[in-house]
């Protein structure tokens, strides 16, 4: 399996379109984390999103909770492109065949993938903690502001809560990619699910039915997102809230990455590579 | 290529068999992609699969491969189950490889996947004589250098067993010259080739054997010089009934179709050799002619929907958006 994880990776790393994405990422982090609220201190905020959160909020102590505030929704729709690129792209360029008649096994080239994907999504997650830690450390120099940095208990924790995040919403990407066996198709069904549908769920469906909120605290996104408000992320971002409990939010989002891998590995396994 | 079979593997004999299939089936719902198929390819031989598009070739390869699950029957490659494809290299119908790498990056990724060192790859970008493309993005190659970077791709393992799928479809006659003069080169040293084709000509020019599959179903193996014979492959392909109440007679005055030979209900390959019945026509005609007025050589590959060599050519123009089956 570790020849079919590198050979993943070399793909994953020599592919223009991830380092697009993380880009992309990186500049949706900052931007909604750090920026907005910056020009909001500075008066220039207007009436922008998270702009009224103050100077306090985009400090380096606030680190770990800004560095998640994406992955429930807006980062977490990146890292579902990631994953639906990886299984998907296969099935576009008619790979699988040319993979899969070199030996190994479907499972293990899927193992390979997901592994790779897993390194892929870690990296990702350490780049918006790096890239938060560098402007929130520059907002602080340059507003004279004190230094001080999460303890080293609450960034492990933080990192772990975001890569389980973000191997979610990547092996949810992957699975789709599996069903629909397709690329275009995945992608557009994740967004509208990640971007439109859950948010209504969350923000507008659940404070009126009783029997949506009672739902919603089973949805993938909702669960996301009170565990990266467990760990300090501000409600005001969009997909974060307090929907259940730290503990329950884990697991739930644990149980959805078994399943969608579960789920992904049987599917492939029993399909035609047609 | 490697001397000694792996430990496990089936024999027949003494020698391994390279390819052998049991009443393969394959149905999608209604359709009947492959029925009852027994198919034995032997050792160091170049077998032709024939047979028209839509005929249930590229199926027959998937299931080989373990891509495709069969409906019923067996599968064993080099006595080895399915899905154990040790010494087994394939092309399967279009290459596919990643356009936002370079060949040689392709070929990199997947001797990684089949753990070959990358000492293999140079030598198969020689072999299919790529090495100074190699290092441009595949997106940029030709359908010809597509096609070849495929064919290296089903060289990495140094296999014993090399199946390809239609390896000159959409190339230009000097790639398709190419490519069959490659292919008689690894049927030269000590490889078993499965080459599937729809091309007669093709077939003729490399295979040792050859099996013809229509619809489904295997209607005749032998030899290329022993399947062109006309006599009896007209003689099978119209039943004697059929034939003289619809053909028009030749010139010559004789009937249209196969006179007093037997013929099946469904019209598959009969008990009558070709060399025999050729032999009667020739003492009673006392010429060389073909008793059904068509051109010699192609009567039952035709009758199959295979092209001749004259329906290569003119089919070449179309070849490279030509579906499996």
């Amino acid at each position: 399996m570790w020849g079919s994880t590198v050979a993943e990776l070399i793909k994953l790393v020599r592919r223009p379109a991830n380092w697009g994405l993380l880009g992309i990422a990186v500049a949706l982090s900052l931007t909604f984390g750090y920026f907005i609220p910056l020009a909001g201190v500075s008066g220039a905020g207007g009436d922008a999103p998270n702009s009224d959160r103050g100077l306090d909020a985009i400090l380096p102590d606030q680190l770990v909770g800004n560095s998640l505030g994406g992955l429930p929704v807006f980062l977490g729709a990146i890292l579902l492109v990631v994953g639906a690129l990886a299984l998907g792209g296969e099935y576009g360029w008619g790979t699988w065949k040319t993979v899969l008649t070199q030996q190994p096994s479907r499972l293990i080239v899927l193992a390979g993938k997901l592994c790779a994907l897993a390194g892929s999504a870690l990296v990702f997650v350490l780049t918006m903690f790096g890239t938060g830690a560098l402007t929130s450390w520059a907002i602080a120099l340059a507003k004279d502001a004190p230094v001080v940095w999460p303890s080293a208990t609450d960034l492990a924790a933080g990192l772990g809560a975001g890569w389980l995040i973000a191997l979610m919403w990547v092996s949810l990407g992957a699975l789709l990619a599996i069903v629909l066996r397709g690329l275009a198709l995945p992608i557009g069904l994740g967004l509208v699910w990640l971007l439109v549908v859950q948010n209504l769920v969350i923000s507008l469906a659940a404070p009126l039915l009783d029997w949506v909120d009672m739902a919603r605290q089973g949805l993938p996104g909702a669960n996301a997102g009170s565990l990266a408000a467990s760990l300090g992320a501000s409600g005001s971002t969009p997909g974060v809230g307090e929907f259940a409990g730290s503990g329950q939010a884990t697991l739930v989002v644990a149980g959805y990455l078994c399943a969608f891998v579960g789920l992904g590995a049987w599917l492939l396994s029993r399909r035609d590579v047609l | 290529m490697s001397d000694a079979p792996p430990p496990g593997e089936h024999h027949a004999g003494t020698m391994t068999v390279p390819v052998e299939t049991t009443e393969l089936t394959k149905r999608y719902g209604e359709i009947l992609a492959v029925d009852r198929l027994n198919l034995g390819v032997r050792p160091g031989e170049v077998y032709g699969f024939l047979g028209p598009n839509g005929a249930g070739k590229t199926t027959t390869l998937r299931m080989l491969l373990g891509l495709v699950r069969p409906t019923s029957g067996g599968v064993r490659l080099l006595g080895r189950s399915p899905g154990d494809l040790t010494g087994v290299g394939a092309l399967i119908e279009s290459p596919g490889f990643y356009p936002y790498l370079s060949g040689r990056d392709n070929l990199r990724v997947l001797a990684r996947h089949a753990g070959v060192g990358a000492p293999r790859v140079t030598e198969v970008l020689e072999t299919v004589r790529l090495t100074k493309r190699s290092g441009d993005r595949y997106a940029t190659y030709s359908l010809g250098m597509k096609q070849r970077l495929g064919v290296a791709a089903a060289l990495l393992k140094d296999p014993r067993l090399l199946v390809l799928d239609e390896p000159t479809n959409g190339l230009d006659p000097a790639g398709m010259a190419d490519m069959r003069a490659l292919i008689r080169r690894l049927g030269a040293a000590d490889c078993t080739v499965l080459l599937s084709s729809h091309l007669l000509g093709e077939v003729q020019q490399v295979c040792d054997r050859v099996g013809v599959i229509a619809r489904g179903r295997l209607v005749a193996e032998n030899t290329v010089a022993e399947l062109r014979g006309d006599t009896v492959l007209r003689m099978v392909a119209e039943p004697l009934e059929l034939a003289a109440s619809t053909r028009p007679r030749t010139a010559g005055g004789r009937p249209g179709a196969g006179g007093r030979g037997r013929s099946r209900p469904d019209g598959g390959v009969g008990t009558c050799r070709g060399d025999q019945r050729r032999a009667g026509d020739r003492g009673r005609r006392g010429q060389r002619a073909s008793p059904t007025g068509t051109r010699p050589g192609t009567g039952l590959l035709r009758t199959h929907g295979v092209p001749s060599d004259r329906g290569e050519r003119r089919g070449r123009g179309s070849h490279g958006n030509s579906g499996g089956s």
